[in-house]
């Protein structure tokens, strides 16, 4: 059976059926703990493989099959674990390019912002770049006054308590960083417990015997 | 051409020896289902007397290159044979074996939804099929429609005969007539011709064999 899952764009022709069929086989016949999801990109690919492979991987893992499966591919290591490529930038669309007699115009950074502003009274918005719309127009003080305080006759205690209070902010959140790092490290890297807990999954199924046939 | 899938006929009176002509062509054959209504192949490694022990075992032979299982029926036939059929025809790329086919339908103008769905388009899901019965006049004529390959036991019955005449000729049904009671004819009915001794053994031997093969795939 044909299965469709988006992958990450990176991975765009480097993902085949006969990969995915043989990366299954070896996860089912000796599950271990899979990488993240890189999350699913734009592009799409049709895998032929077998149904009921892929609803064992699905209770292993517990995911969806779409998940599961990217998840098992992101464990080969030809492929790059996470999606780096950037999003192109959005293109005239083809018929647009292809009717005759119209000229595109450049394309302009503001078509995004311009849409709240369609319709009204006011000039047409692709005229107005985004710093007319926001600063010109009045809509928005990006840059108000600064806000000072004062504190007469103490500066020099306040400089020092600043000082040690600037140092105890650093260390506040470095301490707060490695907690947050450590933590990273917990949750992403392979767990004894996770593996032995898939093995167990897999070993509950019932073993049944084998069979050769006669010249097999 | 080669055939995508096999149906494979084998009828005989009681006695016979059918059962161990059909259990010659099981044993060559690489992935095997037996619906063994009367108990009898105790040759297969795997029983199962019910559908969701059947569908775990199913599940492990998925990506397995050969595999043999048979299944009991404890209740009733033609529902559990349903059952069995949507299962097969789901997973595809193995050999369904029946024994007494005609205990499955209600007459030889009926086949069951599940069934049918098998003969006519199993060859799709690589399904191939191997049909045991006693005598020919009672197997669905849909079914020996769609039959490749018939292994044919001693006949006398005048109605059997004729039924063996309307589908492989009347030459075959008259070769048939005059067989001793364990002789046999293989008949290879899209070829026309009749099979050597040593090629009926090797009917099992599915030229799609591999769990590589996934629907509509050869």
């Amino acid at each position: 059976m044909t299965v469709k899952i988006r992958i990450p764009d990176s991975w765009a022709g480097r993902v085949h059926s006969q990969d995915a069929r043989g990366l299954l086989q070896d996860f089912l016949q000796s599950p271990r703990a899979l990488p993240p999801d890189p999350g699913a990109g734009r592009c799409r690919v049709s895998l032929n493989i077998p149904p009921r492979a892929v609803k064992i991987l699905e209770g292993i893992t517990g995911d969806s099959p779409s998940v599961a499966l990217r998840r098992l591919l992101a464990s080969r290591r030809a492929l790059p674990s996470s999606y780096r490529s950037p999003i192109p930038m959005l293109q005239a669309a083809p018929w647009a390019r292809s009717s005759p007699g119209v000229a595109l115009e450049p394309r302009r950074s503001v078509s995004m912002v311009s849409t709240p502003w369609a319709g009204m009274d006011s000039e047409p918005v692709e005229d107005m770049s985004f710093d007319a719309i926001v600063n010109g127009g009045g809509l928005l003080e990006l840059e108000p006054e600064p806000v000072r305080i004062a504190f007469p006759g103490t500066s020099s205690v306040f400089d020092e308590q600043s000082d040690f209070s600037l140092a105890l902010d650093v260390m506040v959140w470095m301490f707060l960083g490695g907690v947050a790092a450590w933590f990273l490290v917990k949750l992403f890297s392979p767990s004894p417990a996770a593996v032995a807990a898939s093995s167990e999954v897999v070993q509950q199924l019932p073993q049944f015997k084998e069979w050769i046939p006669i010249g097999g | 051409m080669e055939l995508q899938n096999r149906i494979i006929g084998v009828v005989g009176r009681k006695g016979s020896g059918k059962s161990a002509k059909a259990r010659e062509i099981m044993g060559s054959c690489p992935r095997l289902l037996v619906f063994d209504s009367m108990a009898e192949h105790d040759f297969v490694p795997n029983t199962f007397t019910d559908l969701d022990e059947l569908d775990q075992f199913l599940a492990w032979a998925t990506l397995r290159p050969t595999f043999a299982g048979r299944f009991i029926p404890q209740g009733d036939l033609e529902q559990e044979f349903c059952e069995l059929a949507s299962m097969i025809y789901d997973q595809g790329n193995m050999m369904l074996a029946i024994e007494e086919v005609p205990m499955l339908t209600r007459s030889p103008a009926y086949l069951p939804p599940e069934f049918d769905r098998l003969v006519r388009l199993g060859r799709h899901h690589c399904v191939s099929l191997l049909w045991t019965a006693q005598r020919m006049a009672e197997v669905a004529r849909r079914l020996t429609a769609a039959t490749d390959y018939f292994v044919l036991f001693s006949h006398t019955e005048p109605r059997d005969l004729d039924a063996i005449a309307d589908r492989c000729g009347d030459e075959i049904a008259e070769q048939v007539s005059r067989l001793p009671l364990h002789g046999l004819l293989a008949w290879d009915a899209k070829d026309r011709r009749v099979l050597e001794p040593g090629e009926i053994s090797s009917l099992g031997l599915m030229r799609v064999a591999s769990p590589e093969c996934t629907h509509g795939t050869i």
